[in-house]
This record gives C-alpha cells, sequence and structure tokens, in this order.
C-alpha cells in the first residue's frame, strides 16, 4: 500500500531547526516500535526451531538451552511481550500523543520505559533459555524479569496519561477509549497474576487458575481492547452515533465476557469455575457478531480507498476467532479439541492473525505520518503481507485439522500414544511451512522498520550538521 | 456526548468482576486448601513429595515438558456398580432378590454368581438405584456393596482411576497441568512406570525404550564417561549400540531428580470429591473369568437372552 504525502497538520508547529519537524516523542516511540520488530524477528525464528524439532527429536537434542520446551517458551513470550505488549503500546501512546500538541512534555519518559521494557524481555528470555522459565503457560518470563517489565510498562502508561492530560480536543473517539482500557487492563493483571505467581505464589491449583485467568485476559481482552482499536482508528468505517454506540456496546462486552474466559473446561477444580468460564465464552459471540455487523457497515465509498489489507482482515479473523471458541464452547467440541493442536492453531488465529495483522496495519500507515518520511522499502509491505496471509493459513488450517484428527484419537483407546503422534506429524508437516513463511515476512517487516530508523537517524544527524557546521545558505543534500 | 466516566467505570466494573471471581474467589477457596482424608483407609493426602522429587519437578519446569504433557486427568461419566460380597444365610430369599434385580438370571447363572462370590450383579446404573439394591440384598443376611467407577477415555486409556482433583496438585509449585498433549499424561506416571532406571534410559534415548516415539532425548542431563573395565554402579543399563561404545552413560543429579519425581506421580487415591471405591477383588469386572451366560448379569444388554 502507498502511503499518501504526510499531511502536515499532523505536526503543526514546526519545531526549532525546520528540518526536522516530527515531535519530540516521535524518536523513543520508533525505538519502542523497532525493539518490537526485533522480537518479532527473535519469536518466530525460536517458534521455526520449536517447530522442526517435531519433525527430527534430535535436531539441536544436545544442548540444553535450545531444549524444545525452552525454545518454545521464548517463541510464545518474545511474541507476546517482545512484540505485541510494546507495539500494542506504542499504537496507544501515539493515538493520545496526536490528540495534543505537537509539545508535548517529558519525551524521555517513553525512552526510559522502552529501555526497562526491552530490557526487561532479554532478561527474562535469556533466563527461559537458562532453564528459568515459570512453568506458566503465556507468562513464563521468570520472577526477576518481572520488575524491568513492570517499571517499563507503568512509565509508558504514565506518559499515556500525560499525553492525554494535554489533550487539545476534549471528546474521545471511540478508539480511543479501547487504548486507554488497554493501558490499565495490561499493568493489573500483569501485576496481580505476578504478585500472586512470583512474590507470595498461592498454595496448589489455585495458582493455575490465576494463570489462566491472567492469559484469557491477556490474549482476548487486551488483544482484543489493542486491536479493535486499531481497526476503529484505522478502518475508514462509517461515523455516526449508530457506529459510534456498537463501538461502545462492543468495549463492553469484550471486557465484560472476555475477562472470565479461559479456563480449561476439564480443570481440577470446583465445577463452577469451569462452568462460568464456558458460558462466558459462549457470550463471546456477541461482541464477535457486533464487530462482523460494524465491519459490514463500512463506509462503501471509501472501500476503494487505499485501505491497508492488513486491517481488512485483521477484523475478519477476529470475528473467526470469536465464532470458533464461542461455537466451539457452546457445543462442547472442547471435549475432543482440548489437549491437541487445534489450542496452537486458536492463538495463532488470535494472536498473529487478528491482533499481529492490526498492528502491521497500523504500524505500515502510521509511522510514516508520524516520522514524516515513505517506507524505504513500499514492495516489502506487500511481500510481508501475502507472506503472512499465506503462512497463516498454512499453519493454522492443518493444526485445526490435526487438532480434530488428534483429538477424536486421543478419545480412542486403541490407537496407542505412538499412533497418534504418527498421525498428527503428517498435520505438522505443512504448519512448518507456515511457519517458515510467517518467519519471512516478519523479517520484511523488522528490514522496513530498521531502515526507516536508519533514514530517520541520518536525516537527524544531518539536519545537526545543517544546522551548526554549515550555517543557512550553505547547501547540505537531506 | 462525553461517555468518560460511565466508560471508565464500565470497565473497572468488568475487570473488578472477573478480578473477583478468578483471582480473589479461588485465592481464598483453592489458596487455603487443606490436605484431606482418603476415603475408606483413612490415610493423610497428599503428602508432599520428597524432597529429591520436588527438585525433579524443577528440572520437569525447567526443561518444558508440560508443553507436550498434560498431569490432568479428565473423566466423563462414573460408572455405578453393585457387588454381592458375601451370600449370607438365607438363600432363598438371596435368590428372589437377584431375580428381581435382574429378570434375566436363569438358575444357571445364579449358581454361577453364588459360587464365585464377589460378584457384580447390577451393573451401570444410577448411585441411587444402586443404593436401593444394596439394602434389598443385605435384607436377606447377604452383604453387597455399591462400585463406583470413574469412566472416559483418559481412564480408559489408563492414564488415572479417577479424574485429577484440585487436592492433588497441593504442595506443588509451580502447578504444572498442561494445555498440550504430544505425549500421554502424566498425573499417574508413576503408578504406571514405577522404575526410576526405566525412566532414565527413557529420557536419554526414549526411542530406545518406546518404539517410534517422538520424543526429544534429553541427553544434556546425562554425561558420558569412559567405561572402565568394571561398569561403574551408576551407568544405565542401556542396550547395545544406543551409547557411543567405549563409553558408559552416567545420569546427572538432575536426570536422579527427574526420574524421581517422575516415578512418584501417582493422584488416584480415592477421595470423597472423587467418588472411586476400588473394587473388592479383581474379579468384580466380571467377563475374565465368567461362566458362559455371563453376558446375561447385565441388566443393559438386550441382545443377551
Ligand atoms: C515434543 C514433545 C515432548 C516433550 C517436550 C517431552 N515429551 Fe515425554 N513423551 C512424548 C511422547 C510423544 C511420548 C510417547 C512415546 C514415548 O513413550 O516415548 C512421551 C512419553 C513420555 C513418558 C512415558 C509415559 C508413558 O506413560 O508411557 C514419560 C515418563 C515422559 N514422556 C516424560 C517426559 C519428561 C520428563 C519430559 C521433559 C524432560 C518430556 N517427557 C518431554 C513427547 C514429549
Amino acid at each position: 500500500m502507498s502511503q499518501k504525502q504526510p499531511s502536515p497538520s499532523r505536526a503543526e508547529a514546526p519545531l526549532p531547526g525546520g528540518a526536522l519537524d516530527t515531535p519530540a516523542w516521535a524518536f523513543p516511540l520508533l525505538l519502542l516500535l523497532a525493539g518490537a520488530a526485533f522480537w518479532l524477528v527473535v519469536s518466530s525464528g525460536f517458534s521455526l526451531i520449536a517447530s522442526i524439532k517435531f519433525h527430527s527429536a534430535n535436531f539441536l537434542a544436545d544442548c540444553a538451552e535450545l531444549t524444545y520446551g525452552r525454545v518454545r517458551a521464548v517463541g510464545t513470550n518474545a511474541f507476546l511481550y517482545g512484540f505485541c505488549v510494546p507495539a500494542g503500546t506504542a499504537f496507544g501512546l501515539w493515538q493520545f500523543a496526536r490528540l495534543g500538541r505537537s509539545r508535548l512534555p517529558l519525551p524521555g519518559l517513553i525512552a526510559v520505559g522502552t529501555g526497562f521494557w526491552h530490557v526487561g524481555v532479554a532478561t527474562g528470555l535469556l533466563g527461559i533459555l537458562r532453564g528459568d522459565l515459570s512453568g506458566f503457560e503465556n507468562l513464563e518470563m521468570p520472577g526477576y524479569a518481572v520488575p524491568l517489565l513492570f517499571l517499563g510498562i507503568v512509565v509508558l502508561g504514565l506518559w499515556g496519561c500525560l499525553a492525554l492530560h494535554e489533550r487539545q480536543q476534549t471528546v474521545l473517539e471511540a478508539s480511543h477509549w479501547y487504548s486507554l482500557a488497554a493501558l490499565f487492563w495490561f499493568p493489573w493483571i500483569f501485576s496481580t497474576a505476578s504478585l500472586l505467581l512470583f512474590t507470595f505464589p498461592l498454595r496448589g491449583i489455585a495458582q493455575s487458575v490465576i494463570a489462566w485467568w491472567y492469559s484469557g485476559n491477556l490474549l482476548i481482552v487486551w488483544m482484543g481492547l489493542v486491536g479493535l482499536g486499531a481497526l476503529l482508528a484505522l478502518l475508514p468505517l462509517a461515523t455516526g452515533s449508530r457506529q459510534r454506540h456498537l463501538a461502545l456496546f462492543i468495549f463492553w462486552t469484550l471486557l465484560l465476557f472476555g475477562s472470565w474466559v479461559g479456563i480449561p473446561s476439564a480443570a481440577p477444580l470446583p465445577a463452577w469455575m469451569p462452568v462460568t468460564s464456558r458460558v462466558f465464552t459462549v457470550l463471546l459471540l456477541v461482541p464477535a457478531c457486533a464487530v462482523a455487523v460494524l465491519l459490514v457497515g463500512s463506509n462503501s465509498k471509501e472501500r476503494d480507498l487505499e485501505v491497508p489489507p492488513f486491517l481488512r482482515f485483521a477484523g475478519g479473523f477476529f470475528v473467526l476467532y470469536g465464532l470458533i471458541v464461542s461455537i466451539g464452547a457452546f457445543l462442547h467440541l472442547d471435549t475432543v479439541t482440548q489437549f491437541t493442536w487445534f489450542k496452537p492453531a486458536l492463538e495463532m488465529l488470535g494472536g498473529y492473525g487478528f491482533f499481529g495483522f492490526a498492528i502491521f496495519g497500523a504500524i505500515y500507515s502510521v509511522l510514516p505520518k508520524l516520522l514524516t518520511l515513505e517506507w524505504p522499502y513500499q514492495k516489502l509491505i506487500r511481500a510481508h503481507f501475502y507472506l503472512a496471509l499465506a503462512g497463516l493459513l498454512f499453519a493454522t488450517v492443518p493444526w485445526f485439522a490435526g487438532g480434530v484428527v488428534q483429538g477424536l484419537d486421543w478419545r480412542n483407546p486403541n490407537v496407542s500414544v505412538v499412533e497418534v503422534s504418527a498421525r498428527a506429524l503428517k498435520f505438522l508437516r505443512p504448519a512448518t511451512l507456515g511457519e517458515f513463511l510467517i518467519a519471512l515476512g516478519n523479517v520484511l517487516f523488522l528490514v522496513n522498520v530498521g531502515a526507516a530508523l536508519f533514514c530517520y537517524i541520518r536525516r537527524a544527524v544531518m539536519g545537526f550538521i545543517a544546522r551548526t557546521i554549515a550555517p543557512a545558505g550553505v547547501g547540505v543534500k537531506l | 456526548m462525553n461517555y468518560g466516566p460511565l466508560i471508565f467505570l464500565a470497565a473497572l466494573f468488568a475487570l473488578s468482576g472477573s478480578w473477583l471471581g478468578f483471582v480473589v474467589t479461588p485465592s481464598f477457596q483453592l489458596g487455603t486448601l487443606q490436605q484431606t482424608n482418603t476415603v475408606g483407609a483413612g490415610l493423610t493426602y497428599p503428602l508432599a513429595r520428597p524432597g529429591l522429587a520436588q527438585q525433579g519437578l524443577q528440572v520437569y519446569r525447567a526443561n518444558g515438558c508440560v508443553y507436550c504433557h498434560s498431569q490432568m486427568v479428565t473423566q466423563e461419566r462414573t460408572l455405578c456398580e453393585v457387588v454381592l460380597t458375601e451370600a449370607g444365610t438365607n438363600t432363598t430369599a438371596l435368590v428372589a432378590a437377584l431375580h428381581k434385580l435382574n429378570p434375566n438370571y436363569n438358575q444357571e447363572a445364579l449358581d454361577a454368581v453364588l459360587k464365585s462370590l464377589p460378584k457384580t450383579v447390577v451393573f451401570n446404573t444410577t448411585k441411587t438405584k444402586a443404593d436401593a439394591a444394596v439394602k434389598e440384598l443385605t435384607q436377606t443376611t447377604a452383604k453387597a456393596q455399591v462400585v463406583i467407577t470413574p469412566a472416559g477415555p483418559d481412564i480408559a486409556r489408563g492414564w488415572g482411576k479417577r479424574r485429577s482433583v484440585a487436592e492433588d496438585y497441593l504442595y506443588d509449585y509451580p502447578t504444572l497441568p498442561g494445555a498440550q498433549r504430544v505425549g500421554p499424561d502424566l498425573a499417574n506416571a508413576g503408578a504406571r512406570l514405577p522404575d526410576v532406571n526405566w525412566h532414565l534410559r527413557h529420557l536419554y534415548a526414549p526411542a530406545a525404550e518406546v518404539k517410534g516415539s517422538t520424543m526429544p532425548p534429553y541427553r544434556f542431563l546425562f554425561e558420558l564417561r569412559k567405561a572402565g573395565l568394571t561398569p561403574s554402579t551408576q551407568a544405565l543399563q542401556l542396550s547395545p549400540g544406543i551409547a557411543p561404545s567405549g563409553w558408559e552413560v552416567v545420569p546427572r543429579p538432575e536426570a536422579v531428580a527427574l526420574a524421581t519425581y517422575l516415578a512418584s506421580l501417582r493422584a488416584d487415591a480415592p477421595l470423597y470429591s472423587t467418588p472411586l471405591s476400588s473394587a473388592p477383588t479383581a474379579s468384580a469386572s466380571a467377563d475374565t473369568n465368567a461362566p458362559a451366560g455371563g453376558a446375561n448379569l447385565s441388566t443393559n444388554a438386550p441382545a443377551a437372552k
């Protein structure tokens, strides 16, 4: 998708220096995003290694650091904490910042938060490789990385509140509520989970309840808020009070129902917990359908406009995810699909298909405006999209199918364990190819973000030289 | 329109709702769970794992075994049966009672029942009906009891005798119920495979112990030592060709701890929260040594005439 020339209105008051007409908060925000793009590539690399291990159990088997469990945990955690959280937070901060003046106070806070966060991620991932993974799914980060991460997100959130406080426009759009709620939701669930799992660990299976609650809130509520916020902000949706009410309705039902999802029905708990969780999972149908209505109602006239294809698909994947989850829970299909490849398929559909696509689309369309530069490699954006889409299909479709086959096999005691795993392997072949394509697409994303960072820094340095060394009149080509 | 405060309140309400439900309540309801007693024997359950097994749990966590192995047995039904354990003195009344319970009984089948006690006389019924049957049978001075057997695909696979319950995880940190099964459930791995040495050999080379196994080997938990004239006592007894020739494989302390942990895994104690009674003796399952008319004993076997 090609970017239209950056609208000058976005960075109204040119900053002193003239050449640099980007706000001071743009650069630290870019660093936050560049770090996210880096961890995204790390994550897909490790996930790919984990996937290859299924085809050859001996692959990298002699090195404790690269054993399946650790590699896989690095893959998911680099994705969640390395990519999703900083990229989603960066999008939220951008939304608040652009409501205000171009000169917002304390842009250094973003840099500090970014530093803490990314150092925290590096510490955590190295810790996982060393064998310090916590054992709680989707929160494998070792306890000692948590304070860094928490500090990072709190500092970033503080700046977000500052930016919001300094805003010039008093009425918030739907997408701002989403981003604001996400900004609070994450620190809240993250601190609750780490306090009760690491600092003052609960006794027995209550730990798992906390971990399930946290995962559900992160993967459904937080990701839903950020991803849908991006869609609302950037898709050419019809605007009007009906849409506004619909957006509010989605917001509320997502929070109200999504925050209870995630306790497996077979969990060794008092029956009310999995039952409650199932009921709320079924109810996810409501926000999923509402999103479908919202998307279908998008302005047809503006449809022809250049809408990043990533954003279009992201909405569809959200609806699909919601339908599969809620209908599956209603029909009790989880008695077959639990414990199978169905689960990673769903997580990839939600995490990469919905959230990832939404964030890619947002970054691709927002960053040029923010930095007032074109993407260095326009063609790679398209290539990234097709690789990501193909990779997603190749990975999730076999996993979904394989999950159903595996689930039926597990239910049949006459099929031996070795047979079950041999049969599942057939489905994992194309899935590994899918993960390879995704990894390749992510590399293209990193190349573009890295090149944009390079261009930005070069322009800043040249501008600086132009102002100090070569005074006005002496031509320095930028 | 300024929805601000409304939205803020709504979000707060939603979040604190699920927080109260799934964080605060479980902290009190489950976080304060205590040991309980097993049904029947009245033993304290669970007992904390011995120190070495606890270290093994950490090795299990550190290497992410949980991504391929659950420790959570599921159960879909409970089957109720009535087992006659003693015939008592009043045989005629007993025969009449049995006949009433199961009109399919012919003389031959009844004789067979009375000869090989204990014997299951009512299959696949509900708890209330089973209790009523026991009452009727005991009135004839005979002795009978209700046997409750959990059932479901996991149990049919032999992964456990009953579903997992909260008590099973009381002393574990972290708790590792798992979400995916690439390999079998391990909640009762120790009950199935009590041999620590089997676990060590399996961890070193899974495919050598289980043909076609896709489990990755954990060779880094072992040490290769030049084989001396007499094999070291700790060395694994591997089949030829598994270890490089001239070398012997000695488990590191982590491997021993992990294998000890695996052998300690067992969650099959009968508890009040999971009705499960151990059958009086092996013959309760009827069909293996049943006489010709054995099939007739089943109350719901319409095919049998
Ligand atoms: C990549 C997936 C995978 C990982 C990781 C894995 N396993 Fe396995 N495991 C399997 C498969 C598949 C089987 C079935 C074949 C076999 O018995 O070797 C199995 C079987 C087992 C068995 C035998 C259970 C039985 O009832 O027969 C034990 C015990 C076991 N694994 C322990 C472990 C431990 C301990 C770890 C971590 C150090 C581990 N596994 C990691 C896949 C895995």
